[in-house]
C-alpha cells in the first residue's frame, strides 16, 4: 500500500491526539492548572524548602508557562476573568529563547482561554511572586479600581476552595495569605455591597492594632483568602497565624512547627527529598523507557511501507510519542544503572519482523541476538551527543552534534516531523484562530502573514506567493520543524552553523539522506560494529521518495521550455572523441557521471558537491589534453559538452532545487557557487542555439 | 575578528591575461617560472585568497574567472550577480580589448549599479614598447566611471598585489558604509538566510524565578 505523503495541509487536517482542554469546562481546567502547579518538580521542592505554600489560581495571579520544563525560557500569563465570569489568560512571550535571565518579552499579547493555555504549554506554574514586575501593568486592572460587586464575586471565588458554595457574610473570619505571611481578618459591614461596601478588619503584628482594608485592597494584597473554622467574635484581638517568613530562608529544621515540618512523615525523608526521588523515578520510567522503545522500533521494526495498516499506524504513533519523549530526555540519565537492562527489555519488546516484511535496511546486518547491544550503543551515542550539546552549546563541534540530534529526533520523516508540525499547527491555531477544518493552504497564508516568517518571505518570495505546490510546502515544513526543534533544543539556534546543520538534517529527513559524510566525521573512533550499523545511511522511505519527486515536479513546471531546449541540444550526437565504455553507449567520463548523478542527490549541498566534482573532473580531462592551467575560457565550452552528453532530464529543476534548499547561502560565494553558476551558464548556452558549442 | 568575504569577478576579453593575473597573484613568487605548468583542477578558474586590510581586518577574496568568449558575453550577469568587486582587464597592446572594457563597465553599472567596486587593469606593461592604448585616455576613462586604474604585468608579477589590495579596501569601505561599521566582517551579510535572530545580549542577572 502506498504511503501517505505528509504535506502541511494534511498535517493541519489531522487532529492532535492529546486531550483537548479547550473543550473542557473552566472548573476542570482549573483543577488541571492546580495539578500541574503542584506536580513534583525541583521548583516546587525549592518552594517547600523555603516554606512557601502553594498558590491557588485566582484572578490576577501570574502563571509561568513552559513548553517544556527542561527548556530555559518561560512565557508568562496573567489569569483574569472576563465580563462573563470566564477565565482568560493574557500571555506575554519571551523574545530571547536562549536565556531566561534576560527576561525580554515581546510586545505581542495572546488572549487565551484557560483550556487553550493548558494545550499550549506543557508545564504551567502559578507563581505570582517570581513574575517580572510590571509585565502586565498595561492589561491588569487592580481590584482597588474595580467595582464592589466584582470584588465580592472574586472573594466568593477565592473562598470557594474551603467552603464550596457558602457565601461570605459579615462576621466571617478568614485567613489571608500573601505568600510570605498569613494573617487573620474579619469581614465587616456586610449587607448591600453596592450601598455599604464591605471592609475587612485585619490583624497586624507590628503595631498591635488592627487595620481596615477595603475588599479591593484585601484581594489585591492577599492572593489566598479562605474561611477560618470559627467566626471571630467582635472585638477580639486577631491572632497572627504564622510569623512572617523571610524569603530564601534556609530549609526549616525538622522540629520546626511550620507547614514543612508538619508535612514531613515521622522518621521519613523530608518532603523535598521525596519529591526529588519521585521526579527521578518519573524521568527514568516515563522517558528513558519510551526512548528505548522508540529506538528499538526504529532499529528492528519492519519498514512501514511493508507493514500492514494497523501495524504501521501503531509504529507511527509510537515513534511520534517517542520522538517527543526523546527530545525531552533529561541530562544525567546516561548514568542510569539499569540502562543495560532497559535496553534488553526494549529490544525484547520490539516487534518481530517475520511475516510482516524485512527489518529496515539500515539494520539488516544486526542479528536478533545482538539487538540489545545495538540498542545500547545507539542510546549511549545519542546521550553522549545530547550531553555534549547541552554542555558546550558554543563549541566548534556543535553543528555536527546538532545534526546528530536532529537526525535522531527526526529519523522517520513520516512521523516525527509530523508530530512537530502538529504541535506548531496547534500553536498557530491558538494564535491566529485558524480552524483545523479550514481550506488547504490556510496555514501557509497565515504563516506568510506572520512576522516570524519574514525572513523566509525575503529569501524565497516566490515560494510564499505561489499557491499550493510541493516546493513551498517542503520549505515551510522544514521551517516549522526547525522552530519545533529549537523549542526542544534552544542552544542549537545560538550559532549560524548549528542552525544550518539543523536545517540540513531536517531536509534529509524530508527528502531522504544520500550523503553520509557528516556522520562519518561524527562517528567516534573505535565504534563497535553495532554502532557503525546504526550510523549507516538508510534507504529513502516511500514518503521521502514521493516528496522529493513532487518537489522536483513543481520546480520543473517552471522551466519546461528551457528544459526542452537543452534536451533538443542534447539530442545531437556526441562527439566522436567522447570516450565510451567498451561495447556500450554510455559515456564513462567522470564529469558526465557526476552530472548524471545530480537528480539522485537529495540535498542541495550534495548537488553542489556533484557540480564541483564535475568541474574538477573536467579540468583534469582538459589537462590530459595538454591544456595548461585550465581557465574559464577552456572550462566553459567543455562543460557545455559534458552537460549535453549527460542528458539530464530536469537540469533547471536541479539548479532551482539547489537554490531553494541550500541552507547556508554563504556557500554561493565560494566554489560551490562558482560551479552552480557555471552550470547555469552552460544550460543557458545550450538553450540558445546561437551560443551552443559546435558539435 | 570575523573575516569579510568578498566575491570578485575577473572580466575581460579573451587572451588579455586574466588567468595569468589570477595565478600569479595567488601563487606569487612561489611559482618557479612564469611559463611553467601552473596548477590543476579549478585553480585557474576559481581561487580563494586571504589578505589583511589596513584597518586590521582580514578579507577573503573569492575570485571568479569568467569565460571571455563572445558567446558567453551575454551571460555575464549570471557571473557577476552578488559580486562585491570586479577587476576589468585589458591588454595595453590591444586597443580593441580596451574598448571591450567600456562595454563591461556600462553593463556592470546598468545591472549591478554603483554597489560594485571596479578596478581597471592595463595588463602586459612589460610590453610597453608595443602600447596601443594611450595612458591618458585609460586614466581619464577610469576616473570618469568611478573606477581606479592600475598597470599590471603577470609576467613580471608587477602591480598585482596593489590592484587587489586597493580593490579589497574599497569593497570593505562600501560594505561598511552600506551596513555600518563592522558589517564587513559578517559572513554572508549581503544575503538573507533562514536564521533565528536573537535579541541583543543584555547584561545577565540572576534568575529568580526558579
Amino acid at each position: 500500500m502506498a504511503e501517505t505523503v505528509l504535506s502541511v495541509d494534511a498535517v493541519v487536517a489531522t487532529p492532535v491526539a492529546t486531550k483537548r482542554w479547550s473543550l473542557e469546562s473552566d472548573e476542570v481546567c482549573l483543577q488541571e492548572l492546580v495539578r500541574r502547579s503542584n506536580v513534583a518538580s525541583a521548583w516546587r521542592a525549592g518552594k517547600i524548602r523555603r516554606g512557601v505554600p502553594p498558590e491557588a489560581p485566582r484572578a490576577g495571579c501570574k502563571i509561568q508557562c513552559f513548553h517544556n520544563s527542561l527548556v530555559g525560557f518561560a512565557d508568562w500569563a496573567l489569569l483574569d476573568v472576563d465580563g462573563r465570569g470566564e477565565w482568560r489568560a493574557t500571555v506575554r512571550t519571551q523574545k530571547t529563547k536562549a536565556n531566561v535571565a534576560l527576561r525580554q518579552f515581546s510586545d505581542e499579547k495572546l488572549d487565551l482561554s484557560l483550556g487553550a493555555l493548558l494545550e499550549r504549554y506543557n508545564e504551567v506554574r502559578v507563581n505570582s511572586t517570581d513574575a517580572p514586575a510590571a509585565l502586565f501593568a498595561d492589561v491588569w486592572t487592580p481590584w482597588t479600581e474595580r467595582g464592589a460587586e466584582a470584588c465580592y464575586v472574586e472573594l466568593r471565588r477565592r473562598v470557594a476552595a474551603t467552603a464550596s458554595g457558602r457565601a461570605p457574610a459579615a462576621g466571617d473570619a478568614f485567613a489571608a495569605s500573601d505568600g510570605d505571611r498569613t494573617l487573620a481578618c474579619v469581614l465587616e459591614c456586610g449587607g448591600d455591597y453596592a450601598g455599604a461596601p464591605w471592609r475587612a478588619r485585619l490583624g497586624r503584628s507590628s503595631t498591635g492594632e488592627d487595620a481596615y482594608l477595603t475588599l479591593g485592597e484585601l484581594l489585591e494584597t492577599f492572593h489566598d483568602v479562605r474561611f477560618e473554622s470559627e467566626p471571630a467574635p467582635e472585638g477580639r484581638r486577631l491572632p497572627i497565624l504564622r510569623p512572617p517568613r523571610r524569603k530564601n530562608a534556609e530549609p526549616a529544621a525538622a522540629d520546626d512547627d511550620s507547614e514543612l515540618a508538619s508535612s514531613t512523615p515521622a522518621g521519613g525523608k523530608p518532603v523535598a527529598r521525596m519529591l526529588d526521588d519521585q521526579q527521578q523515578s518519573l524521568e527514568e520510567a516515563a522517558i528513558l523507557e519510551r526512548e528505548l522503545e522508540r529506538l528499538a522500533i526504529g532499529l528492528f521494526a519492519p519498514s512501514p511501507q511493508s507493514a500492514g495498516r494497523r501495524e504501521r499506524g501503531r509504529l507511527d504513533a509510537a515513534a511520534a510519542d517517542a520522538a517527543r519523549a526523546a527530545a525531552r530526555a533529561p541530562p544525567g540519565a546516561l548514568d542510569a544503572p539499569d540502562l543495560r537492562d532497559a535496553a534488553n527489555r526494549a529490544a525484547a519488546k520490539a516487534p518481530r519482523g517475520a511475516g510482516r516484511g524485512a527489518p529496515h535496511a539500515r539494520y539488516r546486518g544486526v542479528g536478533r541476538e545482538r539487538r540489545a547491544d545495538a540498542l545500547y550503543d545507539a542510546l549511549l551515542s545519542f546521550r553522549r551527543r545530547a550531553a555534549r550539546a547541552r554542555r558546550e552549546p558554543a563549541a566548534s563541534a556543535v553543528a555536527a552534534v546538532a545534526a546528530a540530534i536532529c537526525r535522531r529526533a527526526l529519523r522517520d520523516a513520516s512521523t516525527a516531523p509530523g508530530a512537530a508540525l502538529r504541535a506548531v499547527a496547534g500553536e498557530l491555531q491558538a494564535k491566529h484562530e485558524v480552524h483545523l477544518a479550514d481550506a488547504p493552504g490556510t496555514l501557509r497564508s497565515v504563516v506568510a502573514d506572520n512576522v516570524e516568517f519574514e525572513v523566509l518571505t525575503e529569501q524565497s518570495p516566490a515560494c510564499v506567493r505561489r499557491g499550493n505546490d510541493a516546493a513551498a510546502d517542503a520549505l515551510l515544513a522544514a521551517r516549522v520543524v526547525l522552530e519545533a526543534v529549537f523549542k526542544f533544543h534552544p542552544p542549537l539556534g545560538d550559532r549560524a552553523d548549528s542552525t544550518v546543520a539543523c536545517l540540513e538534517s531536517i531536509d534529509a529527513a524530508l527528502f531522504g539522506d544520500d550523503d553520509d559524510s557528516d556522520d562519518d566525521g561524527e562517528r567516534p573512533r573505535g565504534a563497535s560494529p553495532n554502532e557503525v550499523a546504526v550510523y549507516a545511511v538508510g534507504e529513502p522511505r516511500a514518503s521521502q521518495e514521493v516528496r522529493y519527486a513532487l518537489v522536483l515536479d513543481a520546480l520543473r513546471a517552471e522551466s519546461r521550455a528551457a528544459d526542452a531546449l537543452v534536451a533538443a541540444a542534447s539530442r545531437t550526437p556526441p562527439r566522436a572523441a567522447t570516450p565510451t565504455k567498451a561495447g556500450g553507449d554510455e559515456p564513462t567520463r567522470p564529469s558526465v557521471r557526476h552530472l548524471r548523478s545530480l537528480p539522485a542527490k537529495r540535498s542541495a549541498r550534495a548537488k553542489l558537491r556533484a557540480l564541483v566534482g564535475a568541474l574538477e573532473a573536467l579540468a583534469e580531462e582538459l589537462e590530459k589534453r595538454q591544456i595548461d592551467s585550465v581557465a574559464s575560457d577552456d572550462l566553459m565550452p567543455a562543460l557545455c559538452e559534458a552537460v549535453r552528453d549527460a542528458r539530464i532530464e530536469t537540469p533547471h529543476a536541479q539548479v532551482a532545487f539547489a537554490k531553494h534548499f541550500c541552507r547556508d547561502e554563504r556557500v554561493f560565494l565560494g566554489v560551490d557557487g562558482y560551479a552552480l553558476t557555471s552550470f547555469e551558464i552552460a544550460l543557458a548556452a545550450l538553450g540558445d542555439p546561437s551560443r551552443a558549442p559546435p558539435s | 575578528m570575523p573575516i569579510a568575504r568578498f566575491k570578485v569577478v575577473l572580466l575581460g576579453e579573451g587572451r588579455v591575461g586574466k588567468t595569468s593575473i589570477l595565478l600569479r597573484y595567488v601563487k606569487g613568487e612561489r611559482v618557479p617560472a612564469y611559463s611553467d605548468r601552473q596548477v590543476s583542477t579549478l585553480q585557474a578558474s576559481y581561487l580563494d585568497k586571504r589578505l589583511s586590510l589596513r584597518a586590521g581586518q582580514s578579507a577573503s577574496l573569492s575570485i571568479w574567472d569568467t569565460a571571455g568568449q563572445e558567446r558567453f558575453h551575454a551571460l555575464g550577469p549570471i557571473y557577476y550577480r552578488d559580486a562585491d568587486g570586479a577587476l576589468l582587464v585589458y591588454d595595453i597592446t590591444d586597443f580593441e580589448s580596451f574598448q571591450k572594457v567600456r562595454k563591461w563597465v556600462r553593463e556592470l553599472r546598468q545591472i549591478v549599479g554603483q554597489e560594485i567596486a571596479i578596478t581597471i587593469a592595463g595588463n602586459k606593461v612589460d610590453l610597453e614598447s608595443s602600447r596601443a592604448v594611450p595612458e591618458a585616455e585609460a586614466l581619464d576613462y577610469a576616473a570618469s566611471v568611478g573606477a581606479t586604474h592600475v598597470y599590471t604585468s603577470a609576467k613580471l608579477n608587477k602591480g598585482l598585489e596593489d590592484a587587489f589590495a586597493e580593490l579589497s579596501e574599497r569593497m570593505a569601505t562600501r560594505r561598511n558604509e552600506t551596513r555600518g561599521p563592522g558589517a564587513a566582517g559578517l559572513p554572508g551579510a549581503k544575503r538573507s538566510s533562514i536564521s533565528i535572530v536573537d535579541d541583543p545580549v543584555a547584561p545577565k542577572k540572576k534568575d529568580s524565578c526558579c
